[in-house]
């Protein structure tokens, strides 16, 4: 055999040698930390674009592929009607009148400018690219929150949902929303009581209200926990709980919805 | 006339086997079959398959492919004739300059047309077999005006490869279509944020770029919205043989006038 192939399988067994040896490394000696994402490691902080990017093109594709500016709120409910978006920016309108500008003319005519939402049936449509969104970003809240929405709501596979929702928690232990979100599902739709009172509860204790800018969206989450907490309470008739959970929502959040919402369940409950 | 004919006619069969020798097409149908075999089959978590992602990537995928070996026959088929001298004996002919021209242009828009059919096959194999949908009216109209996009592409390159090297060619109409395909739709919404400078260009390639955006049937394809009218679909393919006579015209006179 002739001298190149002698060095090659030397160079095999070298490294299959060394392999062993690395094994044999102590973690903490090893340049590189275990247990990363293979994309957190080549994309860096580009994959929270990336990931945006795909939960966009979900919603690209909720509204029948056409980017919309705007949308009302009803207008989710109108499944196949196309219609317009209800508004464009002053700073988007084009100078030349597209009657006098024949390419804007055709490109209008051409490419499709109402949009329309998927039916529900439909909606399995999403599920590719929320779920690489979720994949390539595991931080992205508002990907599995609207994974979970399609799950739930328009697909009406609850299990699945809170598989994804539990799926985002090992990921984001901090957030209030996501148990939250995970709580009203076992709550709705799969009607687990225990797990759901759970669920509420730590929502209500990773709930952060010292940030100005988180503030609004906190209080709601906060609110909202303890008013189910209350209510499931009052459900199985403990009605000291309900009092401790309506004095915490009266102590903290003293002009809340929920705060008044709770007392008046309590204010029901009570009277004779 | 009959001459004039066949000349072209030889000329095309050239391009064509040109083609089919240097394998890429072959190349570029292998990979697509290996990039979309895995999606076809793919299936999200759910009784009913997500048809759109797929048919997405496919229709991206065909885009990529075709206008790569579109821009790639094209540029390089005037170059490599001044390179290796066979322009002359061709010339030496009775072939005229324009009648070369000509002939050259459908040479490579048949060869690139000869893909694109091949790969709108596969893509209608594969709406038949996955969602039962066969022959539908919006996948003719697309095919139709892609064939006219690559027919105005296969102009502006065949301009550019007689007066500017293979690469700088292959790039600039490269940006160009990408670029138009992109953001051709809002060029004037653009152009009417900025200040005079930037919004004076954006205007100017506004009217006298090509807008291959016409021909990108993708979205009503994918997302099921309804055919265009075939008036529309006329409009579209008279402005595609505007421009290719533009480019075609200007591409004659500076072969004319071109020292060999």
């Amino acid at each position: 055999m002739s001298r190149p192939f002698y060095i090659l399988g030397l160079a095999i067994l070298l490294t299959l040698s060394l392999q062993s040896r690395l094994f044999q490394v102590p973690p903490a000696q090893l340049p590189q930390l275990g247990g990363h994402n293979i994309l957190e490691m080549l994309l860096g902080e580009t994959r929270q674009l990336i990931s945006h990017a795909f939960l966009e093109k979900a919603d690209d594709y909720l509204h029948g592929g056409v980017k919309h500016t705007t949308c009302d709120g009803d207008a989710h409910d109108h499944a196949d009607a196309p219609h317009a978006p209800t508004s464009v920016p002053h700073t988007q309108m084009p100078r030349h009148s597209p009657h006098r500008d024949p390419w804007s003319w055709l490109n209008q005519h051409l490419h499709v400018q109402e949009h329309r939402h998927l039916s529900q049936h439909q909606a399995q449509e999403l599920l590719p690219w929320l779920q690489a969104a979720c994949y390539t970003d595991p931080h992205n809240i508002a990907a599995f929150e609207t994974t979970a929405y399609t799950l739930e709501r328009m697909l009406h596979r609850p299990h699945e949902a809170t598989n994804v929702l539990q799926h985002a928690i090992q990921y984001n232990p901090t957030s209030a929303s996501l148990e939250l979100s995970l709580a009203e599902i076992l709550l709705r739709s799969l009607k687990d009581i225990p797990n759901a009172t759970q669920a509420f509860a730590n929502a209500n204790r990773k709930v952060q209200l010292n940030n100005p800018k988180t503030y609004d969206e906190q209080s709601m989450i906060k609110g909202r926990a303890l008013f189910y907490l209350g209510h499931l309470a009052l459900q199985t008739h403990d009605l000291s709980s309900a009092q401790r959970f309506l004095h915490e929502a009266q102590s903290t959040l003293p002009r809340n919805v929920a705060t008044r919402d709770l007392q008046r369940l309590l204010d029901q409950y009570q009277a004779p | 006339m009959k001459l004039y004919l066949r000349q072209i006619r030889t000329l095309t069969n050239l391009s064509l086997l040109e083609l089919y020798r240097r394998k890429d097409l072959w190349v570029v149908l292998i990979l697509s079959v290996v990039i979309l075999a895995p999606l076809s089959v793919m299936t999200t978590t759910g009784t009913t398959p997500a048809y759109r992602t797929v048919n997405e990537v496919a229709l991206l995928l065909i885009w990529i492919f075709a206008i790569t070996i579109n821009l790639n026959i094209t540029a390089r088929l005037l170059p490599a004739e001044f390179e290796s001298r066979t322009i002359y004996p061709l010339l030496a002919k009775p072939i005229r300059r324009p009648t070369l021209l000509f002939g050259k242009y459908c040479g490579a828009l048949v060869a690139s047309l000869s893909a694109l059919a091949l790969f709108y096959l596969v893509l209608a194999l594969l709406l038949g077999i996955r969602q039962g949908v066969w022959g539908s009216l919006i996948l003719l109209q697309a095919l139709l005006l892609h064939a006219a996009c690559l027919a105005v592409t296969t102009a502006i390159t065949l301009l550019g490869s007689l007066f500017l090297s293979v690469s700088a060619n292959l790039t600039l109409v490269a940006l160009l279509v990408v670029g138009m395909l992109t953001n051709g739709q809002q060029l004037c919404q653009l152009a009417a944020t900025q200040s005079i400078p930037p919004r004076t260009l954006l205007l100017s390639l506004h009217w006298l770029a090509p807008h291959l955006e016409f021909f990108d049937l993708r979205q009503r394809l994918i997302h099921d919205w309804p055919p265009v009218s075939w008036l529309l679909i006329g409009y579209v393919l008279l402005y595609a043989a505007g421009y290719i006579t533009i480019c075609l015209t200007l591409a004659g006179i500076l072969f004319q006038r071109k020292r060999l």
